[in-house]
């Protein structure tokens, strides 16, 4: 379904992305790890256009996406939840859910999306006409992922949900993760927190500054010794072996 | 006789603030969405007016005609300025951004006022009145004409504020205003809603300038003075907030009126800048200002 090969990016001058390839077929749910600043996010907002490519592709079911201006990457069916939600914090949750489906003309497929989507996020319901201002940390990353789906994305990125969240929260995102997976939604998800997120996700991708270190099932990676080593600290890492250093 | 004075001050102000709400109204559009100090927006009210007065005098058009015929071609206007002027500047370079529009605008300025001065000559084009008569009230008599000028930008504020609310355009509008980002991730055209403010905007100023036709008659620097009152109601009421830069627009219209009639012909403006700056003394961000913007 997507399809990024030999991906170079950046910011002017500084390059981020080097040769960067992944692949997420229809109805998978991948993982993009990695450390604080491997270019995890910079690839997200390189399939949506929100950074410029150097040189590489981005296939979306077959069509290419490079140099597609963002809101037409949206229309041909991917959304992003960004990292920073970018939602509309001074209208309602009502306007921004409603904005989410800026890209459907059809008035009865809007509504039925948005009982969707309420269905999802009951409190989202209770609070449409509350300003975005208003809710909690939580709130707002259901509102982020509930505009996305607004729009009945064939395929859904997802940038750290975890960042600034409490940890049964965190489960809670992946949980819905999950379920829209299982209910046919194809999903790229970034994310710092390896061991978690491998419990959902069936395949990865590791990005370590710029480049796709590792890639498997999940299960492979989650015995992967460069993986228990640098990420999980089950081997050596975390727990200091004092035996050894004495 | 005092009091009457007093009464037809006010009622003169209040015309005047639907004038310069719809004024203001559009400089903070364009502020919010596009981030451009607009310092061409008299101007564009003095397009307006040279577009009522040719409706009404070389077309004869009935008035309401001639403020829908102002209206279009003013929309049409800042869509041309949008497309020529500012969309390129946006595909090169955000950076420096507010001063680079800055002075494009201020530049346009003074193209449009010459280039007018040049085709239409340096003569005052008016009309006695769109609607004769006067009205009857508390002592005041006013002309038909202002009432229709304010009741014009009455309906045309309403209008506006439902489609702003209402539509799937106007919440993108507003959407553009609130975080660009999150705007482009729904799908919206950033260009085309650019372009589509600035047009609403100048078709806002049209408004102005044709409707105010018989009381300021178009000349090449009409907009002048317009463009500065509307800006008083800008600072006055603090950047980017439509729904005080309504009321900002009539305490400016009756603040101006009341020292041209109770002070003299040569004060009114400057009774505006020392209230303003009484006000921002005591409130930085302006009467109605938000704090800086809340982002997470």
């Amino acid at each position: 379904m997507l399809e990024i090969r030999d991906l170079n990016a950046g910011y002017g001058h500084l390059q981020v992305l080097w040769d960067v390839s992944l692949k997420v077929d229809k109805g998978e749910f991948v993982a993009l790890l990695g450390p604080n600043g491997a270019g995890k996010t910079t690839t997200l907002q390189a399939i949506m256009g929100l950074v410029p490519l150097s040189s590489g592709t981005i296939l979306f079911q077959g069509k290419s996406l490079s140099a597609s201006p963002t809101h037409v990457v949206t229309g041909l069916g991917i959304s992003l939840v960004p990292q920073d939600l970018s939602l509309f914090v001074n209208m309602s949750v009502r306007d921004n859910l409603l904005l989410g489906a800026y890209t459907v003309r059809d008035k009865r497929r809007v509504k039925r999306s948005m009982q969707a989507v309420m269905d999802l996020f009951p409190v989202l319901a209770a609070r449409q006409r509350q300003m975005v201002g208003t809710l909690s940390g939580g709130e707002r990353q259901m509102l982020a992922l509930g505009r996305c789906l607004m729009s009945e994305p064939s395929m859904l990125l997802v940038d750290e949900p975890s960042l600034g969240l409490a940890p049964k929260l965190v489960i809670a995102v992946l949980d819905t993760l999950k379920r829209l997976n299982q209910q046919g939604a194809t999903i790229l998800l970034v994310e710092q927190n390896v061991k978690t997120t491998l419990r959902y996700a069936s395949r990865a991708y590791v990005l370590e500054q710029g480049y796709v270190t590792l890639q498997g099932d999940s299960d492979d990676l989650l015995r992967h010794e460069h993986i228990q080593h640098s990420y999980l600290g089950t081997s050596r890492g975390l727990v200091p072996d004092t035996s050894k250093e004495i | 006789m005092q009091t009457d004075v007093l009464l037809s001050a006010v009622s003169v102000g209040v015309i005047r603030g639907g004038m310069y709400a719809l004024m203001a109204i559009g400089l903070t559009l364009i502020l919010g969405v596009m981030h451009v100090y607009n310092f061409a927006h008299g101007d564009l009210y003095m397009l307006g007016a040279y577009w009522g007065y040719f409706a009404t005098v070389t077309f004869g058009f009935p008035p309401l005609l001639a403020f829908v015929f102002a209206a279009l071609v003013g929309f049409i206007v800042g869509a041309v300025i949008d497309k020529v002027l500012l969309h390129p500047l946006r595909q090169r370079s955000r950076e420096e951004w507010v001063l680079n529009t800055f002075l494009v605008m201020a530049g346009l300025s003074f193209v449009i006022q010459n280039v007018v001065r040049l085709v239409f000559g340096n003569k005052f084009r008016g009309i006695a009145s769109y609607f004769e008569g006067t009205v009857q009230f508390l002592n005041v008599s006013v002309s038909v004409d202002r009432l229709v000028a304010l009741l014009v930008a009455g309906v045309v504020i309403i209008a506006l504020w439902q489609f702003m609310a209402r539509t799937s355009t106007g919440r993108a509008i507003r959407a553009v205003a609130d975080d660009e980002k999150g705007a482009k991730l729904v799908g919206i055209n950033l260009n085309n809603i650019h372009t589509l403010t600035f047009a609403l905007s100048s078709m806002l100023a049209a408004i102005a300038g044709a409707t105010m036709l018989s009381i300021n008659p178009a000349f090449p620097a009409t907009g002048t003075r317009v463009n500065a009152a509307s800006w008083y109601v800008v600072m006055l009421v603090g950047l980017g907030n439509v729904g005080g830069s309504i009321i900002g627009a009539f305490i400016i219209g009756i603040l101006e009126s009341l020292a041209f009639f109770l002070v003299g012909e040569g004060w009114p403006e400057v009774i505006n800048l020392l209230v303003i700056a009484l006000i921002l003394v005591v409130k930085p961000n302006g009467l109605f200002g938000s704090q800086v913007k809340s982002r997470i």
